[in-house]
């Protein structure tokens, strides 16, 4: 991994300039070698908002550098250089090959090419350290974060995690996962009660076959193509492990921001198992968002038997629209809230303040689970109290871990409080003058919209907890209820709303091998359940 | 303000120029009236650290205030029709306490006719999420921003209107007498060789529909695309799928005029605009983009031209795109109206403006949607500061010295390209040569809405 990258100056800054290279079917594609000057050069026409240009022969991505610690735009650019891409490569159309080969594989041997990737990664801990550096200088979050992500990775990456998710996700009548991913299992009390009914059997010209034969049931990987997020970089990780393990002739699309961790996967998988089967049939790679000549050939009918999407409500209504005839996993925008009970309100205020501030945190709060808003249960002085708590508990947060100073969530902000928001309570804390983090106490509703989701914290004061469920509705991914009794008391009036996860404040960025998404198995909805 | 407007727009070169101080003082008077007198802007300036003084570059920099402040109430008083709670809030942006009898009150239409009694004249807007903002004025602003308006506009139309014994009479007219009476000469004499076709209800306070409302008088005839009022109630309810049954009710009859109606509608329109033709008259048809088109599409349909007489101009204003994501392209657009109406490119007008501020800003034939003197433009960069310099990219934020009833330091959800050079045209000045919407903001204007209502 690390030779290939040297050999053809891969993943290394030179003047700006990072080339990446994409794994197509286990194959690395090289982008060519362009310099600084051509790179600008080709975002010389576009706006100030684009991202990406496609010119003849590469894709270029712009990412803007970020001055650490002070934790600010600098004003230059990091230009990322990809290959072209030619979306008919993506697709596989030999389902007969992969019925014969990566379908076969066993659940040990996914788990054993697993732990050989994360070998792999392992013994390169110099190259790897280089590459955190390299992300570091356009990524978005703390420092902190970042220092930790190579550690969670790992932890995702686990063999025994990985077959707890297998045979969690894809249990079925009290046998493990794996067992029906490796063939057919026996369903040993399954009888026919089909058609035609037992009365009706002497009318067929040829009878009854008499006792009924045994029934076997296994679940078929399937061709899955995966958009990914960038709010989080674990996204396109998480989503390659789901590929992985459900043996897929796999496409993941990188997302515009997170390309880099997307690509250390490939690299590895590329190095470390090149002839593997799961190897050549992966693919990682990168296209505009949306883009008509791309998606257009992946959208098509039977060009895959999957397609899981992660993104803003724009992109996901956009798939769906696009590919309707191909079984669309949709993952939703979401977000998490916090319901404060009034048994805070005590001594207990800077304790559960403390707590919640851990919830709005997670992924600097562009998480689906990050708490963006709470339901504070008493007065609205008693609201505007906890606001005034939260906000040094924030504090806390801003000066272990600065946020980025984004000139355009400093606008959202300011747009907020001298507009829709400006009859609200405000307590918030600033770096230079600018936005850092806050609580606005509203009067009355809060259009989730316009959250800006960037340590921003809406609480609503209300009378009776209860009172905040006709404000949760499915678009909640997770409640954080404090005490714990109101939390069981309302567990299932909160989840009966479509919330998916209804935990202790404090404790709402919990994962564990196998945890639902979005109310589902995931790896469940990666397979066909057949019977044969 | 206003005279400077009429002498700038006569191709006066120095009168933006010697306009500037003047605005600036108004514009600071004005913060002092709003501090005093709205309790909104009140506590955004406290909480901004500022009292009843501020100066003009403080006002830019600190007490610019989002267009959303006009829709800062809560979307449930409207859906259970409390209007003594909407009043309450509107009394929060206005700088009267509105002291009204709310009694009977069951719809947006009915506050909003109930508040005229009390001389407060509201229009409204709305974006993709159907919740509208309403903006009040007492009837001498709303009369102050209408003069305001013929003042900068007058002398810049009838630039296009090189012929006639009529068109020379008004351009002296409009450089010898003062705005007001002018207007009131106007308002007597008319525009008696114009009909007007307006692609639009016969009466409504909603962004061009005001003013509809407004030009209406003018005009010796008048045929509304839809002969009936546009309820906002009724497109509320369109909008948000709900509301009380009174409201239901209004947005079934909004929609059968709208979508069932269309075509009846389209060549009644077309029918008028023949028949005025033929008697000799010139035309003004005023509509949003997406209307026009529907117009010349049914032209098409039906294979009807009609070449309008000399003078004849059309308005277009409202925004060029949709909310179903449509954009109408502006040279597909001259192209019909050339092809159907024989209507040269100059003599389709094309208007800049929106429900917060009291100016329609009109596009040159250079592309420049040219700003009067009575504004001050503020371009604010991503982060919501101005940007010192009065060119280049950013959002179109605007000071407004005629905004007296309500606050006027409004910035918008539009992303603009502003120059700030003389232009062919004659006019000087800042002006806006490109718009769009920021990433993430809704979709505004009446081609968007109207173009909802039809999908």
């Amino acid at each position: 991994m690390e030779k290939t990258c040297r050999q053809h100056g891969l993943l290394v800054n030179q003047d700006g300039v990072i080339r990446i290279p994409f794994m197509i079917k286990g194959r690395l594609v090289l982008p060519p070698a362009i310099g600084r000057e051509e790179a600008r050069e080709a975002f010389a026409g576009a706006g100030g908002e684009t991202v990406s240009v496609t010119a003849a022969g590469y894709q270029l991505l712009r990412e803007a550098v970020i001055e650490r610690p002070g934790m600010r735009y600098t004003g230059e650019f990091i230009y990322q250089v990809m290959p072209d891409l030619d979306p008919v490569e993506l697709i596989e159309t030999d389902n007969g090959r992969l019925a014969g080969e990566l379908y076969q594989l066993k659940a040990e041997e996914i788990i054993s090419y697993i732990e050989c990737i994360v070998r792999f990664l392992k013994k390169h801990t110099r190259f790897l350290a280089g590459i955190i550096e390299l992300m570091r200088s356009t990524f978005p979050y703390p420092d902190r974060f970042l220092d930790d992500w190579l550690a969670s990775s790992y932890a995702n990456l686990k063999p025994s995690s990985a077959r707890q998710m297998l045979d969690s996700e894809l249990a079925y009548r009290g046998l493990p996962g794996s067992r029906y991913l490796d063939g057919w299992v026996e369903i040993p009390e399954a009888t026919s009660t089909g058609w035609p009914p037992p009365r009706c059997q002497t009318i067929s010209p040829v009878g009854s076959d008499g006792a009924p034969g045994k029934t076997y049931v296994r679940a078929m990987p399937v061709r899955q193509l995966h958009i990914t997020a960038g709010n989080a970089p674990d996204v396109p990780l998480i989503s390659t492990l789901r590929a992985v393990l459900t043996k897929s002739a796999a496409v993941i699309k990188l997302p515009y921001g997170a390309v880099i961790p997307g690509i250390l996967f490939a690299l590895a998988a590329a190095a470390g198992a090149p002839e593997h089967p799961i190897t050549r049939n992966l693919s990682l790679v990168y296209w505009p968002g949306g883009d008509e000549k791309t998606e257009s050939q992946l959208f098509k009918p039977g060009a895959f038997d999957r397609i899981v999407v992660w993104g803003s409500p724009r992109t996901v209504a956009s798939v769906q629209s696009r590919a309707p005839f191909t079984r669309t996993v949709c993952l939703n925008p979401r977000y998490g809230i916090s319901l404060i009970g009034r048994e805070a309100s005590d001594s207990r205020l800077e304790e559960v303040a403390g707590r919640a501030s851990t919830d709005v945190m997670i992924y600097n709060q562009k998480a689906c689970t990050s708490s963006l808003v709470h339901f504070f249960e008493g007065t609205r002085e008693q609201a505007c109290e906890y606001a005034r708590v939260l906000g040094t508990a924030l504090k806390k947060w801003d000066e272990a871990a600065p946020g980025l100073a984004d000139p355009v969530i400093s606008g959202r902000v300011k747009r907020m409080r001298r507009g829709r928001y400006a009859a609200a309570d405000w307590y918030t804390n600033t770096r230079q003058g600018e936005f850092a983090s806050g609580v606005v106490v509203v009067r009355g509703g809060f259009d989730i919209t316009e959250h800006p989701m960037c340590r921003l914290v809406v609480v609503k004061p209300v009378e009776h907890l209860e009172d905040a469920l006709v404000d949760i509705d499915q678009f909640v991914s997770t409640a954080g209820v404090y005490p714990e009794e109101r939390r069981i008391e309302l567990r299932d009036r909160i989840a009966s709303r479509g919330v998916s996860v209804v935990l202790p404040v404090g404790q709402c960025a919990l994962v564990y091998p196998g945890i639902p998404h979005d109310g589902m198995l995931l790896l469940n909805q990666l397979v066909d359940w057949k019977t044969g | 303000m206003i005279a400077a407007s009429r002498a700038w727009a006569s191709g006066d070169r120095g009168a933006s120029e010697e306009a500037s101080e003047l605005r600036r003082q108004m514009i600071e008077a004005n913060h002092t009236r709003y501090f005093e007198l709205i309790p909104l802007y009140h506590k955004v300036a406290l909480d901004q650290g500022f009292g009843k003084k501020a100066s003009f570059d403080a006002i830019g920099q600190h007490l610019m205030l989002d267009a959303g402040i006009f829709k800062s109430y809560e979307p449930d008083w409207l859906d259970a029709g409390d209007y003594a709670a909407m009043t309450e809030w509107l009394s929060s942006v206005f700088c009267h306490r509105i002291n009204a009898d709310l009694s009977g009150i069951d719809s947006i239409d009915g506050w909003i006719e109930r508040l005229h009694r009390y001389q407060i004249h509201v229009v409204y807007s709305s974006g993709t999420s159907g919740e509208f903002s309403f903006i009040p004025r007492t009837r001498q602003n709303w009369q102050l921003a209408r003069t305001a308006n013929i003042a900068s506009l007058a002398p810049q139309i009838l630039d296009l209107l090189a012929t006639g014994i009529n068109s020379r009479l008004l351009r002296s007219l409009v450089k010898s007498k003062v705005p007001e009476a002018m207007m009131e000469l106007l308002g007597k004499r008319g525009l008696p060789e114009y009909h007007a076709a307006f692609l639009g209800f016969r009466q409504g306070r909603m962004g061009n529909q005001a003013l509809m409302e407004e030009l209406a008088p003018f005009f010796s005839r008048c045929c509304f695309l839809y002969e009936v009022p546009v309820s906002g109630s009724g497109l509320r309810s369109l909008r948000r799928g709900s509301g009380t049954r009174r409201e239901q009710e209004l947005a079934r009859h909004l929609h059968r005029e709208v979508v069932e109606r269309k075509n009846h509608n389209y060549m009644r329109l077309i029918e008028f605009t023949r028949n005025s033709t033929r008697q000799g008259r010139k035309l003004l048809l005023f509509g949003a983009p997406y209307q026009f088109k529907e117009m010349l599409e049914t032209m098409c349909e039906q294979n009807v031209s009609v070449p309008l007489n000399r003078g004849s101009l059309v308005l277009v204003g409202g925004g060029w795109k949709t909310f179903t994501g449509e954009t109408v392209r502006r040279q597909s657009l001259v192209e019909m109206l050339a092809g159907r109406l024989g209507l040269e490119d100059d003599k389709i007008l094309e208007g800049y403006s929106m429900t917060e501020i009291n100016t329609l800003m009109l596009r040159c034939r250079n592309g420049r949607f040219h700003i009067p003197p009575v504004i001050e433009p503020v371009l604010m960069d991503s982060g919501l500061n101005p940007v010192a310099a009065r060119e280049g990219e950013g959002t179109f934020g605007f000071m407004d010295p005629l905004a007296l009833d309500y606050p006027g330091f409004i910035v918008s959800s539009d992303q603009v390209l502003m120059v700030n050079s003389p232009c062919e045209c004659g006019l000087t000045g800042p002006a806006v040569t490109r718009i769009g919407r920021l990433p993430g903001s809704e979709i505004k204007g009446c081609g968007g809405i109207m173009g909802s209502v039809g999908a």
